[in-house]
């Protein structure tokens, strides 16, 4: 049928048809940039609240909390106040000398030196250690670990697990009454788990129980240093720490966050959002921009013939952005459909998991590209056809 | 049929005409002519309906054009106003065919009544323009052939007025008097409104009416017309040179 519709689609096939293929390919682009970043920041995100954060707060001048009732009223009154805190901690700590402790990390990694004792204990009033998620992290890289030389360190019944998987996050032990058994090279080990041994950081760490780590630290079995608080979300911690700093008394307590120790990893994970987000925008923004005067190239090229027809009284506006609207809305349908087969792919190779919401996420972000194209389109026709529409005579 | 009630156009600080009074009646053979940059291609966009005057109304079969929208106004060209161009205006990527069918869109015709108004207003003018020949595009025409088939797009939705710009000037002298002859015998034999805008004289022993733009004696303005009585009597005087 020869109508208006089928004159603009003679006249700009060539065009729109180019138009709309860069156009699919800069959606595609776009949404799989924009999911894998997604992704990425979720992974990021999650890797980085998993770490059960938690604030320090330790005794200012005796590094040993003689009042131990007094501290703990004021924390659990700030607990029941605030709301933010999941569980308390007490903690041992000190370095010990090792003139030997050293195991193979995939074959290279050896310590040997000053190590971090941290003896964590169980505040019953507050939290059970037991119903604690590390339980279930399942994270733990045994196959990598000498259990032969753990095993010999540590007593008959004991072990302790290496944790290379994670940063130095605090961890709550379990008290040397969690049964575990592991196998390797078709040995079975069965033992009680005595701490976790952070390998990961430059100053390497123990976990362990109050009463285990004093006896390596030659301390007397009930003495602490400070307490542990489990803030509920890594939201809360700034906001915990601050009422932490304004309620408790200076003179007497260090209080230090866990992000504050965190905060290059913060920063880095705060810069990698930003400038992924400006990338994002940067290439959206040239693409609709390049588009968009691609579009416009295409109508004045064809001015000559848009001129006749307005002349002879045929004003194509309305048509030519429907066929931009419809050809803009196949090409996002394909540009959705692509990416719904091509995004699982790409995270799966980078190891990435994308977010449940990502169709639906990729969705609203084709509508709101296409709305922004909309209303760019409709302004570039109004004005291409003011500047370039004109009388033929 | 046409008229045109004090019409001023300025561009910026140049006054093209002022107070411009005309009257193209219906069914005659209205010439504008005068010499280039007077202001006839002004005047034609205003009578077009695609220009509006500064000042001053136009009346089209009595109705005020110039307070009509943009929109409005493409409708009512569509409707009432054939286009004849210097240039023939035909666009190339379309076939002779399709550029016929062009100003039948908005008439609800079928695909096939369309195509058969088409075929018979270029065998109207090209009788020998078979299948093969209306596949053709523009391009392929000879300039004299192009002129035809604007010329028969103009007509196929039976416009009351046919406006053409210097319809001849790009033809030789025998496809020049065959588009002549033609506008003359559509105001002849149906009753059409034509209005030529050439410097041709030639054009003079086919008019019936004249507007000629001079130089106006007005400080600031550019042209106005020439006496109404004057350009009666250089039709006439024309027409008995030429034994018309």
């Amino acid at each position: 049928m020869f109508n208006k519709a089928r004159i603009v689609f003679k006249l700009f096939k060539n065009s729109f048809f180019f138009t709309g293929t860069l156009f699919f390919v800069a959606l595609v682009t776009v949404l799989t940039i924009i999911s894998l970043k997604d992704a990425y920041q979720l992974n990021l995100n999650k890797e980085f609240t998993s770490k059960q954060p938690h604030i320090k707060i330790s005794f200012v001048n005796d590094k040993t909390i003689k009042n131990q009732k007094q501290i703990q009223q004021e924390i659990k009154y700030i607990y029941k106040q605030s709301n933010l805190i999941s569980a308390i901690t007490p903690f041992s700590s000190g370095n010990k000398f090792f003139m030997v402790f050293g195991m193979k990390l995939g074959g290279n990694a050896f310590y040997n030196g000053n190590i971090e004792i941290i003896g964590l204990g169980k505040e019953d009033m507050v939290y059970d250690f037991f119903s604690s998620k590390f339980v279930n992290r399942g994270e733990f890289q045994l196959p990598y670990t000498p259990l032969e030389f753990l095993y010999n360190f540590q007593t008959k019944d004991n072990i302790m697990i290496f944790n290379k998987s994670l940063f130095s996050s605090f961890f709550p032990v379990l008290e040397s009454v969690e049964k575990v058994s592991f196998e390797n090279k078709n040995k079975k080990y069965s033992a009680k788990l005595a701490g976790i041994f952070n390998d990961y950081d430059t100053q390497p760490k123990i976990y362990t129980s109050i009463q285990f780590a004093n006896k390596l630290l030659n301390k007397n079995p009930n003495e602490i240093n400070g307490y542990y608080l489990n803030a509920k979300s890594l939201e809360d911690i700034d906001k915990l720490t601050k009422i932490l700093k304004s309620k408790l008394d200076k003179t007497k307590y260090n209080v230090s966050s866990w992000l504050e120790e965190r905060a290059k990893q913060k920063m880095m994970f705060y810069i990698f959002n930003s400038l992924s987000s400006l990338i994002v925008f940067i290439i959206l923004v040239l693409c609709i921009l390049f588009i968009l005067l691609l579009l416009y190239n295409a109508i004045v090229k064809k001015s000559y013939q848009l001129s006749v027809l307005y002349t002879i009284g045929y004003y194509l506006k309305k048509e030519i952005f429907i066929s931009i609207f419809s050809m803009m809305t196949l090409f996002s349908a394909l540009a959705l459909f692509t990416i719904s087969k091509v995004a699982y792919k790409l995270a799966n190779m980078l190891h990435l998991k994308l977010s449940n919401s990502f169709l639906y996420d990729s969705l609203s972000y084709t509508l709101f590209i296409d709305f922004i194209f909309i209303v760019l389109i409709y302004i570039l026709i109004d004005n291409a056809y003011k500047l370039k529409a004109k009388s033929v005579f | 049929m046409i008229k045109g009630n004090n019409l001023t156009k300025q561009y910026k600080n140049e006054i093209v005409f002022k107070d411009l009074n005309f009257h193209i009646p219906q069914g005659k053979f209205t010439l504008i002519k005068g010499p280039s940059g007077s202001g006839k291609t002004t005047l034609l966009n205003i009578i077009s309906t695609i220009d509006n005057p500064k000042v001053g109304k136009l009346f089209i079969k009595n109705e005020e054009i110039t307070n009509l929208s943009e929109h409005q106004k493409a409708k009512f060209r569509a409707k009432h106003i054939g286009f004849i161009f210097q240039s023939y205006a035909l666009i190339p990527e379309f076939s002779i065919l399709e550029n016929c069918i062009i100003p039948l869109i908005d008439y609800k015709l079928s695909q096939k009544e369309m195509l058969q108004k088409a075929k018979e207003a270029i065998q109207q003018f090209i009788p020998e323009a078979d299948e093969q020949f209306l596949k053709k595009t523009p391009t392929q025409l000879s300039g004299g052939q192009q002129q035809r088939i604007s010329i028969a797009r103009a007509l196929i939705h039976n416009p009351d007025i046919i406006i053409a710009d210097e319809p001849t000037a790009n033809l030789d002298d025998e496809a020049s008097k065959y588009v002549k002859n033609t506008l003359k015998e559509l105001v002849e034999k149906k009753n059409k409104t034509i209005i030529v805008v050439s410097h041709e004289n030639d054009y003079l022993n086919y008019a019936d009416v004249l507007y000629e733009f001079v130089r106006s004696d007005e400080n600031g303005v550019k042209s106005k017309f020439l006496d109404e009585e004057k350009a009666k009597e250089k039709i006439k005087q024309s027409k008995k040179r030429n034994n018309v």
